[in-house]
């Protein structure tokens, strides 16, 4: 199913919604901001629920139109575009969205919400730290932090997932609301 | 629909051998941690400093985006002030193990740990 077809009425829902995601999703990032943190560069990445949640919805374009858009807005919002943060920050987010669709799209028998949304989470911090390693600090000594992140992204994707996981049950629920 | 419903076998497998690759690098990487002899300073992946780490001292370096300060006291490294909006470097504390870094990416500096040999610290990533 393409959600970029078909009537006008449909394409204009699936504008609306997208916006709405966005719209969330930038929320979510802005908040990550300004919560304390353990360790600075430790984020739980709540933003994610927005793409997951589109991915979901829809597929894998609007996903990526999703990550995109809020990167670039949410990077105006605190002043880093076209930082080495926004290259961190659009890297992961657009490996991640690839490695998720993949996943959803050949294993979904495989791995349910979760394991899609923990496999996200790991591409994103593998490919950021990747992005430091090329772009950043050239010292193989920095993919020592590799285990903390690797744990990390176990919790923020499980927590996420478990956010989309009833939003999109409780969407499921309401009647008269279908997409 | 419950949450053990859904969580699909290929999850677990893959919630657990992340908690096992998670242990098994810790463990190597625990292992090869010593104390360090050296605090190189790094501006945009250059060399600018390199100090015994049992002196005791304040050096500035200039960054791409303003001055940083790192102090050296106690066989321990930290940077104490930074230009950086986000402060993550002074958060980040105190280093002393070979290998160990202090990355502050809006300012481009990199503090780190060396060894006695140049490139000691290659060992923690086999």
């Amino acid at each position: 199913m393409n959600a970029f077809t078909g009537n006008i009425q449909s394409r204009n829902r699936v504008i609306v919604w997208l916006s709405l995601l966005i719209a969330v999703g930038l929320i979510l990032f802005i908040f990550e901001v300004y919560i304390p943190r353990p360790l600075p560069w430790l984020k739980p990445g709540l933003a994610n629920i927005s793409t997951l949640l589109a991915l979901y919805f829809f597929n894998f374009q609007a996903a990526i139109i999703v990550v995109i858009v809020r990167v670039v807005t949410g990077s105006f919002l605190v002043g880093t575009f076209l930082n080495p943060a926004f290259i961190l920050a659009m890297g992961g987010g657009v490996a991640s969205t690839l490695v998720m669709s993949l996943v959803k799209t050949y294993f979904s028998r495989t791995f349910s919400i979760f394991g899609i949304s923990i496999l996200g989470a790991l591409t994103h911090n593998i490919v950021q730290l990747i992005l430091v390693y090329l772009l950043i600090v050239r010292q193989p000594g920095i993919f020592s932090i590799l285990p903390l992140l690797l744990i990390s992204s176990l919790f923020s994707g499980a927590v996420v997932a478990l956010f989309s996981h009833y939003l999109l049950e409780k969407f499921k629920n309401s009647k008269g609301n279908s997409l | 629909m419950q949450l053990c419903e859904i969580i699909t076998s290929g999850d677990k497998f893959l919630i657990v051998s992340i908690i096992l690759i998670t242990i098994l690098m810790s463990i190597t990487i625990f292992q090869h941690r010593d104390d360090g002899a050296y605090v190189v300073i790094e501006v945009d992946g250059k060399a600018i400093n390199r100090i015994r780490i049992d002196k005791t001292d304040t050096i500035s370096v200039s960054g791409s985006s303003g001055l940083t300060k790192v102090e050296i006291r106690n066989g321990k490294a930290r940077i104490i002030s930074s230009s950086c909006p986000s402060k993550f470097c002074i958060k980040s504390g105190s280093i002393k193990n070979i290998g160990q870094m202090i990355v502050c990416v809006p300012n481009h500096v990199v503090v780190r740990i060396e060894g006695e040999k140049k490139n000691n610290f290659d060992v923690i990533t086999e």
